[in-house]
């Protein structure tokens, strides 16, 4: 998965979505969502030196077309200029840390990895 | 969530466990416009469209010794404003309104009418305007002891919301809103059901207190009522328990009551000549069953209490119910199983408007529809999540004996085997109703832009409160 941001700016936000093919249970999710700290660490694709460190991301609402269905949430995070401040590939980690069982995290994405380019 | 740490004891022991969490994988999403926008901005507030209820309790008293009763200058054709005021001993002032039957201290309200006729040929009304003043000396014998229920009886406009004159706790009627002239204009002030759930949000400062001395904070149900009956799924309060937990109680009827119904004719001379009218009297033989539905939270983290802190609690119902769903899906319209016309005579002879009065009464439909009622409760300590319930029943008030049901803050009721007893004694900052109820991702927000800037919250950076 490939994220473009250009350099200096702070848009478009990082947004991610949970895969919807009907494996997962989304509503149990969502509970555990609830009570979770969600952090993105960046690292140089080449080099592997952190570029970002556990820094804070948000949870947001799904707009939704109809209702009763269930509620989405999308893990998003908006970087400042100074974090796109430098030109590079860097792959994306996101850590969710679920407060609900002790020590307990999952690390996303799994199955393919995220690089987000400054350019 | 399945985890696997080899390294864990040293790697001398593998830690297997089964694995699904790559059914839980994220990946990006590239629509700009299918978000929320306004709960990750966390530099401004939202504007609740919901929200119905704001206002501080801070200073407030839970103490009445006085009443100050002022006069209304009602806008009736021909009244005489004559600027009376007195003030009474609250004790003294509430006994007097006491009758076989009820304690008017269970149901008095900020906003009731008071009729006084101690000056030949002249009717005065008037209002509670404040409490705690010094005493006059003044009797109160002068005054009628029927009690008009509300100021809005004289206008067109809208019912006002009780005021708070500084005493806690703060009562009000939920559908007090409607003008007592036709055509009935205004929306309810406090909707007897929402569409989908509701938030309550409080801020308090306990200061040294104990917790002890937390009480009952929120109130929702009928007022004052001592009939199991009549206040059976009626009745719902929130409280703190003495070693700082977060308690709910409701009072649920598991077994119908059991209602005998008489009918007898009898004789009306006041039109001038005789007419028979049919009475049709019910009586409870056999209240049924009830129970104490009960839960608490966790142990308040003692590092987010200490200074001020925000408490938030959602329900939210399983199912969105709209227009006529929301009486009649596990709504009140269950409970009525009479529908009486008090002016028959009117309708038929002079062509009137039927006046339709409903009788509500606990029954086998209300019971059948209560998964109509379901939903999830949830608190929040700061804005985080501490207590979550699903299938948790949501009290509709609904209109059995002549207690009004309110929404109180501040301070319990008495009667139902004293549960709902108790006043709140901490600091109450702040008090919102919002009639939606808020996610979490709302709930965090709200705290952060609306209340961590206000108050004085000690949780550092929230993040650090391990729940």
């Amino acid at each position: 998965m490939e994220f473009f941001i250009r350099k200096g700016s702070s848009e478009p936000i990082l947004k991610m979505r949970l895969i919807d093919d009907a494996k997962n249970d989304k509503s149990s999710f969502n509970d555990r969502l609830e009570n979770a700290d969600i952090r993105l660490s960046m690292y140089h694709y080449e080099t592997m030196e952190p570029h970002l460190l556990n820094e804070v991301c948000n949870i947001t609402t799904r707009t939704k077309k109809y209702d009763q269905t269930t509620d989405e949430y999308y893990i998003v995070y908006k970087f400042n200029s100074n974090q796109t401040s430098i030109i590079g590939k860097y792959e994306g980690v996101i850590t969710i840390y679920f407060n609900d069982i002790e020590s307990n995290k999952l690390i996303l994405p799994i199955k393919e990895k995220l690089f987000i380019n400054i350019i | 969530m399945n985890n696997q740490d080899i390294l864990r004891s040293r790697g001398s022991r593998l830690d297997l466990r089964l694995d699904n969490s790559e059914n839980n994988d994220y990946e990006l999403s590239h629509d700009n416009y299918d978000y929320n926008a306004s709960v990750i901005d966390f530099n401004n507030e939202i504007t609740y469209g919901s929200l119905k209820i704001n206002e501080t309790l801070s200073g407030c008293t839970n103490v009445r010794d006085t009443v100050t009763l002022t006069e209304y200058n009602a806008p009736i054709s021909g009244y005489t404003y004559s600027n009376l005021s007195f003030i009474f001993q609250y004790d003294e002032f509430v006994n007097y309104f006491s009758t076989t039957g009820f304690t008017y201290s269970d149901l008095i309200l900020n906003n009731d009418v008071f009729t006084y006729e101690g000056i030949v040929d002249e009717v005065h009304y008037f209002y509670i305007s404040n409490f705690n003043e010094s005493v006059t000396g003044t009797t109160i014998t002068d005054f009628s002891t029927t009690i008009l229920p509300g100021k809005c009886v004289f206008t067109e406009d809208c019912c006002v919301q009780d005021p708070i004159l500084g005493v806690k706790p703060w009562s009000y009627q939920i559908n007090h809103g409607l003008g007592d002239i036709e055509p009935k204009y205004c929306d309810y002030i406090i909707d007897r059901r929402p569409e989908k759930g509701w938030t309550i949000d409080l801020v308090f400062n306990k200061g040294l207190l104990p917790w002890s001395d937390g009480g009952v904070f929120y109130y929702l149900g009928v007022k004052g009522e001592t009939d199991p009956s009549l206040y059976g799924d009626n009745n719902l309060s929130f409280k703190f328990s003495d070693d700082g937990r977060i308690i709910w109680n409701v009072i649920h009827y598991v077994t119908n009551p059991t209602y005998v119904t008489t009918t007898t004719m009898v004789p009306n001379y006041t039109l001038g000549y005789l007419r028979y009218e049919t009475v049709v009297t019910t009586t409870c033989t056999d209240p049924g069953e009830f129970i104490i539905s009960s839960g608490s939270t966790d142990v308040l983290s003692s590092i987010c209490t200490t200074d001020d802190f925000n408490i938030t609690i959602v329900f939210d119902r399983d199912l969105r119910l709209t227009d006529c769903s929301i009486p009649n899906v596990g709504g009140w319209n269950d409970l009525i199983v009479d529908e009486t016309i008090t002016n028959p005579w009117e309708v038929v002879e002079l062509q009137e408007s039927p006046n339709e009065v409903f009788t509500e009464r606990l029954n086998v439909k209300w019971d059948e529809e209560r998964y109509g009622r379901l939903g999830t409760l949830k608190i929040y300590l700061n804005g985080r999540p501490i207590y979550k319930l699903k299938n948790w029943e949501e009290v509709i008030p609904s209109t059995r004996g002549f207690q009004p049901f309110i929404q109180q803050w501040g301070g319990g009721v008495e009667g139902y085997n004293d549960i709902h007893n108790g006043d709140c004694n901490f600091n109450i900052l702040g008090i919102k109703y919002f009639d939606e109820p808020m996610d979490f991702v709302h709930v965090y927000h709200h705290h952060i832009t609306s209340i961590k800037p206000n108050y004085n919250i000690s949780c550092p950076g929230i993040d650090l409160c391990n729940y």
